[in-house]
């Protein structure tokens, strides 16, 4: 289906004529850099910092540790500072700060800068993490440690066959936004105000008021963000503290603009799992009970690490109903650059886990792996591990369906096998395994997913996200929230929204700047919320809106108005939404979100409704092994997605493409290690994500099955996507080579290793 | 921010030729000659150390010039590889050369890079290098003597990683491709990357022969990135060299070509890989020959 004009994201034509200024854009008077000194060790004791007196230290402000009142960032845990003080916890973390207007004598500035340190002995593995004589965090270096439980382990034990068992791990993922990490900070006489490339600008926000005790107002706008993905939710609040003491300290606006070494070396990335399931299954393959053992590495310091590890563990059963499930995860502290958000945020390796499980439940009882998935697909009115009972919006078996017939799986799963034979045959044996030039191995793969849409557990109550809905002197309906725009169509999201709860023209409804000095804060944009959660609010806004004038008519007439597509309309008279608009531009309507009571959930037991309602999908992949370079190619990618409502059909299928393909990018291209502490890779030429050329042929199926509170029925969608291509596509490898698979990504090397 | 650095740089854009060795002569200081600009560009803390930038897209027969002469194909150092690949004389002559040139970085990149840029870079991954080698292409150094170039074979220019023999003021102005001499020519080129597109090599293969009376009557082979400076696999050839084509006979000149190798670990792949890698394109080569003769 060709895309609709008519539903291209607003912000599309500046980005692609190059008009949108990021921040980097900015012509900013009297513009200083920032620049940062960091750690060279995984772990050490910082004994001295000197200041070589042969430079000018009146060229450039530098500010330490000693400089800054509320030395912590504020987010979940509050044990990570600004600048490290005693102890620095990883490689690269930042010990001074410097600012000066030349960048060249930044750089002769550094070089007179020495720190002693003194070596400490570091975690580097994060199964030693829980044992090690080192302590990072606590007594047992454990940021969280979840227990989640539902049925009986012992009654699974006696009735299952057979016991299947798998490790798992998932490597680290950077998000590589286009638009590297960017904030300038810009004093004024109380005041601190933030521009940048900033995804949660209420977090920035919350965390400079703590750093400053309240003593500086401070002001954050979101400028146009080139992506984001996660990697801004969290970390632009540490720079943006750095800019902003630097700021203050020298009276100049000063900027950290990250180059791309910087920022992979440096900032946020996927945290990497470990895992280690037993599956207690009839020999039919029906799962009766569930022990699932994670570990996520979360690094030196908390940051979001507690709730990413809250969805994994959520996650852990993805689509599948299992009566007796026991559920293990801790977050555990390493010396290594701390993971934070990332799309899809824990549930891309609790699904990969459990997915690569399943594929073994079929190998070792030599079953269809679409099968052991169709026998324990959750449906309405089936438990999860928290016991919430699904009471609406379940398609876990329609997508599932749905999928595997659009991608003839089940013919093309023997077809392949058979093509395959020949070649595999004379691998084993060392021989030359093609007969013509064309012969490929072919693999085809299925994985579903789920993503629970919202905050997990209590989070959208402790928010408590607001809006403003005010009508302009135009008659225009104008949005404050506190959502940004990073290139997922936000924007034209909420017009959509809202234009079409108050039936008037899209290009009627303004979205404001989010600046935290005007919009009132609606949460942060992450968890696939903001359609979901503050589009409900828009919803209710227009209501209210419509309601009201209905209200300021009848006082002036004393008749009723009915409102008819866009009109008020009361027996001889009709008067445009528009017209009304106008001559009550002062009307201000404020809605503030909480769950409906029928959501309740306990997060010290695990018990309840861990997510609103749950978006659904399925995705098989076709794959291509070259026999001879063990070069893996994803070919076709069918993937029916359950989404509650497209808002936006064409950015749907956008986002279902491009989530996808990030998934793919995480099974089999995207390979970054922490060597020593250190990662191992600088940018784009090293660290490898799929392009075009990796851009499989996409059927993509958006099937609707509203959620009865989000905004026409929507759901979350912003991060489904990604959760499930990984597995789908190294079910495929499963498939062709009969082997276990358990860690990503897979490389050809990897491939390659089970034959030589 | 990579901001321009603040030393000053004299710019030339010689038109032609005559007017490129006429500075050259004059010139007291070092030259840097420049392209398609996608090394260099690449290259910032080089950028320091240029004082005096010679813009070879100005000269015409250099940037433009791809001519048919009797022996072979002469094209200008400074054209574009997507010049080259979309030449149809080319495309059908020197198929192997196109073929490795698309699958040099990007579209945007071939739009861009040059013969001349890549031979200069000299890295162990340089895409063209291995063709250029079995293609046995002659360069045409500059400036010229009495109105001749110096002429000198490709192998005979690198050496090292990242390191040429050419001197400071010299320049590449044409490569010269002759017509392979055989008949039934068979040709071979594979690039493995980490992805398809903008990567750099893991490994890549050349091979180009031909048969006379059912044997192999030349054969070249040169691999790409699993040694320091790309060269033919002379040794390997030798095995091949007036033999018939067997599968005991491409198994043998697998393994040569294995131990004719050195390839390393690096970040993007590992010296099992590279090594068994490289024996399995040369006998996929080979075994493709074997099929189609
Ligand atoms: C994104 C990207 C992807 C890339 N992918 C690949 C790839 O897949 N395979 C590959 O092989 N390379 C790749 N490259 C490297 C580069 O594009 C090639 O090496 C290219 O051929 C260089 O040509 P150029 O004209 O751009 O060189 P320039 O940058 O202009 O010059 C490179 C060097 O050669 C010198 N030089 C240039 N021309 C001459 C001449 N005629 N005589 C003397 N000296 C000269 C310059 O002084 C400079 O030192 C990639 C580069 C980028 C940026």
């Amino acid at each position: 289906m060709k895309p609709n004009p008519k539903n291209f994201r607003v912000d599309a034509a500046e980005k692609l004529h190059g008009k949108t200024q990021y921040i980097r854009d900015e012509k900013i008077e009297g513009l200083w850099y920032g620049a940062t000194i960091r750690s060279p060790y995984p772990r050490a004791r910082i004994k001295d910092i000197q200041f070589n007196p042969d430079f000018d230290w009146d060229t450039v402000t530098v500010v330490t540790a000693k400089d800054i009142l509320n030395n912590y960032v504020s987010m979940l845990e509050n044990d990570m500072p600004f600048l490290a003080d005693k102890i620095t916890n990883y490689y690269g973390e930042a010990i001074v700060i410097l600012a000066g207007p030349k960048k060249d004598n930044l750089d002769e500035a550094k070089k007179h800068i020495k720190i002693q340190f003194e070596e400490l002995p570091a975690i580097l593995d994060m199964l030693e993490s829980e044992t090690s004589d080192v302590k990072i965090f606590g007594t047992n270096n454990l940021f969280k440690d979840i227990l989640i439980k539902n049925g009986d382990l012992e009654v699974a034990k006696k009735e299952a066959d057979e016991i299947v068992h798998i490790e798992v791990r998932t490597g680290f993922q950077e998000q590589m936004y286009m638009e590297p990490q960017g904030i300038v900070a810009l004093p004024e006489k109380d005041r601190v105000v933030i521009r940048g490339s900033i995804q949660c600008p209420y977090y920035v926000k919350g965390a400079l008021d703590t750093m400053f005790d309240g003593k500086k107002e401070i002001t954050v706008i979101h400028v146009p963000t080139g992506g984001a993905f996660g990697g801004k939710e969290d970390y632009p609040s540490i720079i943006a503290g750095h800019a902003a003491l630097l700021a203050v300290k020298s009276g100049h606006p000063v900027a950290f603009f990250f180059d791309r070494e910087e920022d992979i070396q440096f900032t946020t990335k996927r945290h990497p799992s470990y895992h280690n399931d037993t599956a207690y299954v009839t020999k039919d393959g029906k799962i009766l009970g569930l022990d699932i053992q994670m570990v996520l590495d979360s690094g030196a310091y908390c940051t979001l690490s507690q709730v990413v590890l809250a969805r994994a563990a959520l996650t852990a059963s993805n689509c599948y109903y299992i009566p007796n499930i026991r559920i293990r995860a801790k977050a555990v502290a390493t010396n290594i650059v701390p993971p934070g958000a990332f799309r899809g945020f824990g549930g891309p390796q609790a699904v990969f886990a459990i997915e690569m499980l399943i594929e073994k439940i079929a190998n070792q009882l030599d079953l269809s792996p679409v099968d052991v998935r169709r026998k324990n697909l959750i449906g309405l009115g089936q438990q999860t591990p928290t016991g919430q009972i699904l009471k609406y919006s379940v398609s876990g078996k329609e997508t599932f369906e749905d999928v595997l017939e659009r991608s003839d799986f089940e013919i093309k799963y023997l077809d392949f096998k058979k093509n395959n034979i020949p070649i595999l045959e004379k691998l084993s044996k060392g021989e030359y395994p093609k007969q013509k030039r064309s012969d490929v191995l072919r693999g085809i793969g299925i994985a579903p997913s789920q993503h629970g849409a919202g905050f997990t557990g209590t989070g959208e109550n402790v928010i408590k996200g607001k809006i403003r809905v005010e009508i302009n002197k135009n008659g225009q309906p104008v949005i404050y929230s506190a959502q940004t725009e990073m290139g997922q169509g936000e924007v034209t999201a909420f017009q959509i929204i809202l234009s079409e709860a108050l039936q008037i023209r899209r290009d009627d409804v303004i979205v404001a700047e989010v600046n935290t000095d005007f919009v009132p804060n609606s949460g942060p944009t992450v968890a696939s919320r903001s359609t979901m959660v503050v589009g409900s609010l828009l919803v209710d806004a227009a209501n209210e809106i419509i309601r009201e004038f209905q209200n300021r008519l009848k006082e002036n007439g004393k008749i009723d108005f009915e409102y008819r597509q866009g009109y008020f309309y009361s027996g001889e008279k009709i008067i445009s939404f528009k017209e009304t608009a106008k001559m009550y531009s002062d009307l201000k309507v404020e809605k503030q979100y909480e769950h409906p009571p029928i959501i309740q959930f306990d997060d010290v037991k695990w018990k309840g409704d861990a997510y609103p309602t749950y978006s659904w999908a399925a995705a098989v992949a076709e794959v291509e092994v070259d026999p001879v370079t063990f070069e893996i190619k994803v070919t076709k990618f069918y993937t029916t997605h359950e989404i509650g409502k497209a808002i936006n059909y064409d950015q749907a299928v956008a986002q279902i493409q491009g989530g996808s393909l990030q998934g793919i990018g995480y099974a089999l291209y995207e390979n970054i290690r922490a060597e020593n502490g250190k990662f191992n890779v600088q940018g784009f030429s090293d660290y490898i994500i799929p392009t075009t050329t990796e851009m499989p042929d996409f059927e993509v199926s958006i099937l609707e099955n509203p959620y009865p509170f989000g905004p026409f029925g929507a759901k979350g969608l912003g991060e489904l996507p990604l959760v499930g291509a990984a597995p789908a596509v190294v079910s495929a490898l499963w498939m062709i080579f009969g082997r276990e698979f358990n860690e990503i990504p897979v490389l050809p090397e990897d491939v390659f290793s089970l034959f030589y | 921010m990579s901001l321009m650095q603040e030393n000053e740089i004299k710019f030339y854009c010689p038109q032609n030729i005559n007017e490129l060795d006429q500075i050259i002569k004059t010139s007291k200081e070092k030259l840097t000659f420049v392209a398609g600009t996608t090394d260099l560009m690449a290259l910032e803390h080089e950028w320091k150390k240029i004082n005096n930038l010679v813009d070879l897209n100005c000269v015409k027969e250099l940037s433009q010039k791809i001519e048919i002469q009797s022996d072979g194909i002469l094209i200008g150092a400074a054209v574009p590889m997507s010049g080259i690949i979309n030449h149809s004389l080319i495309k059908d002559k020197f198929t192997i050369l196109v073929e490795a040139l698309q699958q040099v970085g990007s579209e945007q990149i071939q739009n861009r890079a040059t013969l001349g840029g890549n031979i200069i870079n000299a890295s162990p991954a340089g895409d063209s290098l291995p063709v250029l080698n079995v293609l046995n292409a002659q360069l045409w150094i500059g400036p010229q003597k009495n109105g001749e170039f110096e002429k000198i074979q490709v192998s005979e220019i690198m050496s090292g990683p990242d390191e040429t023999t050419l001197k400071t003021n010299k320049y590449i102005a044409y490569v010269l491709f002759p017509f392979p001499e055989g008949e039934n020519l068979f040709w071979y080129f594979r690039k493995v990357g980490q992805r398809e597109a903008l990567a750099i090599s893991k490994l890549s293969l050349a091979v180009l022969g031909w048969f006379k009376n059912g044997k192999i009557e030349n054969i070249r082979i040169s691999a790409g990135a699993v040694t320091a400076q790309v060269k033919r696999a002379i040794k390997t050839e030798s095995a091949l060299i007036n033999k018939e084509l067997n599968e005991k006979l491409i198994d043998e000149a697998r393994k040569s070509l294995e131990d004719e190798i050195a390839p390393i670990t690096d970040i993007r792949s590992n010296v099992e890989y590279r090594k068994q890698i490289c024996g399995e394109l040369l006998r996929d080569a080979l075994f493709q020959v074997k099929l189609e003769n």
